[in-house]
């Protein structure tokens, strides 16, 4: 249980200052108003919220399907981050300049996941568990 | 004991930025050039001042709350000697009931883009459900709403029932909101 909830807390750290930073240099540029719906604040929320849940559903799914339930999590988390990006590209505001909101928000749809990726490894290489 | 920390911090962690995670983007609160005003055909006036909180998000605008606070003692009739009156027992009875309150339950837009906000509006102490049309305009540092809607003084025993007084008094407010945090 502890590797996972580390796994789960390093991910979320990770994630949030990649992305905090990526949003910060972004909105720098002032290019239009997309920070008025994506507010690095909500953007760090989500990525720690989803972080510690999905290493609480990896540590069901690895009880239950044992090393599939690693894989199964991975495949399921990929295709949504994939499929997610229709969100920043079909939002519509006409109260607001949003002309970059694809631009600025699709790279954030994919840092969580492959911070989350990259880190397995590192996380599940020794096989004992505390 | 030390076994618990990792758990306590991961859960406490967890509940925090899922609750921050689904509130709404835009907290604002009322600002100056507010106006809320009565009219009938006699007496006719405005409350001076208003304040509160409300969450909007342009994206979401049904996810929006209002939570407004109104001091009676602000009555402005034209006529001192009917502010005065305004606040005795027969009227707001501002001794008890020193606010009138809304607090908005759920907000929906209609077939022309107007919100809809549904609430509870006290008055003396009572509460009833109203529903406030509302128009919104700006952008997502400065919003203002604006709109007109009737309330009945007898539902909330304001005065009595009076030939000179009438029971429904038109409501015109507007309500300027400005960005309490930005990003």
């Amino acid at each position: 249980m502890r590797k996972f909830m580390i796994h789960g807390l390093i991910v979320a750290a990770i994630s949030s200052l990649v992305g905090g930073l990526y949003l910060h240099y972004f909105y720098a540029l002032e290019l239009d108003e997309s920070y008025k719906v994506l507010p690095i604040w909500k953007v760090v929320s989500i990525y720690i919220a989803l972080s510690l849940f999905l290493s609480l559903v990896l540590m069901i799914a690895s009880r239950i399907l044992k090393k599939w339930g690693v894989i199964v999590l991975n495949t399921v988390l990929t295709m949504a981050s994939v499929a997610s990006i229709a969100l920043p590209i079909t939002y519509i505001n006409q109260e607001i300049d949003t002309t970059f909101i694809a631009v600025s928000a699709i790279p954030v749809h994919f840092i969580m996941p492959i911070i989350w990726l990259a880190l397995q490894p590192l996380t599940f290489s020794s096989s004992h568990e505390a | 004991m030390k076994k618990a920390l990792l758990p306590i911090f991961y859960f406490s962690l967890l509940i925090a930025s899922t609750s921050m995670a689904v509130a709404p983007t835009g907290d604002y609160e009322v600002t100056e050039g507010h106006s809320i005003a009565f009219k009938s055909a006699d007496p006719s006036g405005k409350f001076t001042d208003i304040s509160g909180d409300v969450t909007y998000a342009s994206g979401s605008p049904t996810d929006a709350t209002f939570n407004l606070k109104i001091p009676v003692n602000t009555i402005s009739t034209g006529n001192g000697m009917m502010n005065k009156k305004a606040l005795t027992k027969e009227w707001f009875e501002e001794e008890t009931y020193p606010n009138i309150k809304f607090k908005s339950t759920s907000v929906t837009k209609d077939e022309n883009g107007e919100l809809q906000i549904k609430g509870d509006l006290t008055i003396k102490g009572t509460s009833k459900e109203y529903t406030i049309p509302a128009k919104v305009s700006g952008s997502s540092s400065k919003y203002t709403f604006k709109g007109t809607f009737y309330v009945n003084r007898i539902d909330f025993k304001v005065g009595k029932k009076s030939e000179t007084v009438p029971d429904k008094m038109k409501i015109v407010y507007e309500l300027p909101v400005s960005k309490k945090t930005d990003k």
